[in-house]
């Protein structure tokens, strides 16, 4: 049996845990650069304000309507997100973390003596209590299921957060009620293939044959369609679209043309994807270096080229080496470049890494450098030692004009509270 | 008296270990203290009992005064406690963070300061009030 924990609204609500005159008031947060809205409040999204619309589009509505603004503050959620976590770790022995504001928790076999639906409503009640954010939680035989479980703890207030398919029936009609596109694994791709076939709920799913699904969709649409039925299928942390990669990418406030312009932002991302990579005790078996011309698409230039690396690594030297690479086949003269990412791939736990006969990396050598780096780093501040490739003017750098202080791991931005 | 024989510098992931050897160790002899040898005080894990639930804030003003929270203090704030009677709570009154001391009495909830120059606050149904968490240490420079 599991159980989704979801965290309803999370950015918004991080924002709204250090200042909590934000309850009632309408909250957006904005991507980096400001550009597009990432995450409302209920109240904003009340007012029509939609997910990744632009907000040049909504400033006036933003000032009539008194809608607080946020620019995105990676640094906080990614904390309040690691405590929320943390709490959950103390409800099940396995809490996979599947977003930065998603876990499944395995509920089998737990003492649960006032039933499942009471322990997930001392989940939600202690999270809350204890961190400060609200959640909702879903309940069922499988991943699957809980994952419209918990949709439906969200969307309908009825529920008080928790929301438990106990029953066939309850599963059925959840089913019934679940559009095919909101099904987990069934993504953008799929779905519409599915509604020319006639299927536009989660049940219409479930009622087309083993056989045809196998065929149609796949050994893992098949896996869906069973894990729809409540046979489990995904145990903790088996799933397609479990994090196996980890991007880093930005939209620039301006433009940049230079090769080593966009070469410094890539730099920069590189190194803040192996920080995470390493923070994690993986290492990466392949990197793609992405970029994107100014204009709209169809029209703009897109380049991206993905390289495998000889052995999976962790280190920001070597990678950026396979960076520059990469970069310097994707790059073209005469184009103005917008945004820029990178995606790290084929990520393995560090401890499983091959090595190879040929390698000529000197591997302890780049470990005992970047750990080295990543204490310092964490001492004195984000990223205070980096390579030469990340410094620069980094013209390319995002306007967050609404950025709040990180209020749990900076010591300078802490809470103020009053004693007057 | 013990003496403090080797001071260990922070790291960035635990905080500040103090190494207390039990006895100065003399040639020769092993100390039968030896065994007893203690891990050392890492003030991460005294002070900070719910690492997911704590925060830390300035103190910004003297109405805590009296009960040694002065100006500029640093709050170790545990959201997980539950409040009584006498915890000293961060508040979120009428708009702001505020530090108060609890009183529970026979009409209702009093948010007492610790500072005669300073008015106590009576809680009722329409007050806008939360209490955000209850502070368990005060770190204080001297």
């Amino acid at each position: 049996m599991y159980a989704l924990v979801d965290c309803n609204n999370f950015f918004a609500s991080c924002e709204r845990l250090f200042n909590p005159s934000l309850n009632g008031r309408p909250v957006v947060v904005l991507s980096g650069n400001d550009g597009c809205v990432i995450a409302r409040s209920n109240e904003a999204k009340a007012l029509g304000i939609g997910m990744g619309q632009p907000a040049f589009e909504l400033r006036e509505l933003f000032a009539r309507e008194n809608v607080a603004i946020f620019s995105s503050n990676h640094i906080l959620y990614g904390d309040i997100s690691r405590r929320v976590m943390e709490m959950l770790s103390q409800f099940s022995p396995e809490v996979e973390v599947y977003s930065i504001d998603e876990a499944f928790l395995r509920l089998d076999g737990l003492p649960m003596p006032e039933g499942c639906e009471i322990y997930a409503r001392n989940i939600a009640d202690t999270v809350m209590r204890c961190v400060g954010i609200p959640v909702s939680i879903g309940i069922a035989s499988t991943k699957t299921l809980a994952k419209i479980a918990s949709h439906r703890a969200k969307k309908q207030p009825r529920y008080g957060g928790v929301c438990y398919l106990a029953t066939p029936d309850q599963q059925a009609i959840a089913l019934m009620e679940c559009p095919i596109n909101d099904v987990w694994g069934v993504g953008r791709r799929l779905a519409p293939r599915l509604i020319a076939e006639g299927v536009s709920t989660a049940w219409d799913y479930t009622k087309l044959s083993r056989e045809h699904v196998r065929r149609q969709y796949s050994i893992e649409g098949e896996r869906t369609w069973s894990e729809l039925q409540g046979v489990v299928c995904y145990k903790t942390d088996e799933h397609p679209t479990s994090r196996q990669s980890i991007t880093v990418s930005r939209t620039f406030g301006q433009a940049v043309a230079t090769f080593n312009d966009v070469y410094e932002a890539v730099a920069d991302f590189t190194a803040t994807a192996a920080a995470r990579l390493r923070r994690q005790g993986s290492a990466a078996g392949s990197i793609m270096v992405f970029i994107k011309g100014r204009g709209c698409s169809p029209g703009r230039y897109v380049g991206a080229l993905q390289l495998t690396l000889p052995v999976a690594s962790d280190s920001t030297i070597e990678l950026l080496q396979y960076a520059r690479r990469a970069l310097m086949s994707v790059y073209r003269n005469g184009e103005a470049y917008k945004k820029a990412g990178v995606i790290l791939g084929h990520i393995i736990p560090r401890n499983q890494v091959q090595l190879s006969l040929f390698d000529t990396v000197d591997r302890d050598k780049h470990h005992r450098l970047m750990r080295v780096i990543d204490e310092v780093n964490k001492q004195a501040g984000y990223r205070a030692i980096h390579t030469a490739a990340e410094a620069g003017r980094s013209e390319w750098k995002a306007q967050s004009n609404h950025l709040s202080p990180c209020y749990t791991t900076s010591f300078n931005d802490i809470l103020i509270v009053k004693a007057e | 008296m013990k003496e403090i024989e080797h001071i260990q510098p922070i790291t960035p992931v635990d905080a500040y270990t103090i190494s207390a050897l039990d006895e100065a160790v003399p040639a020769g002899f092993p100390s039968p203290a030896q065994d007893h040898q203690g891990e050392g005080i890492d003030l991460n894990r005294e002070l900070i009992k719910h690492p997911a639930s704590t925060f830390c804030a300035r103190v910004s003003g003297n109405s805590m005064r009296d009960s040694g929270i002065d100006d500029g203090d640093l709050l170790i704030i545990d959201k997980s406690l539950t409040p009584h009677e006498g915890s000293v709570a961060v508040c979120f009154v009428d708009g702001e963070f505020t530090l108060k001391r609890i009183s529970i009495r026979r009409d209702g909830i009093w948010l007492v300061p610790a500072n005669p120059q300073y008015p106590e606050l009576h809680i009722t149904e329409e007050s806008n009030f939360q209490v955000w968490g209850i502070v368990s240490y005060v770190v204080k420079a001297l």
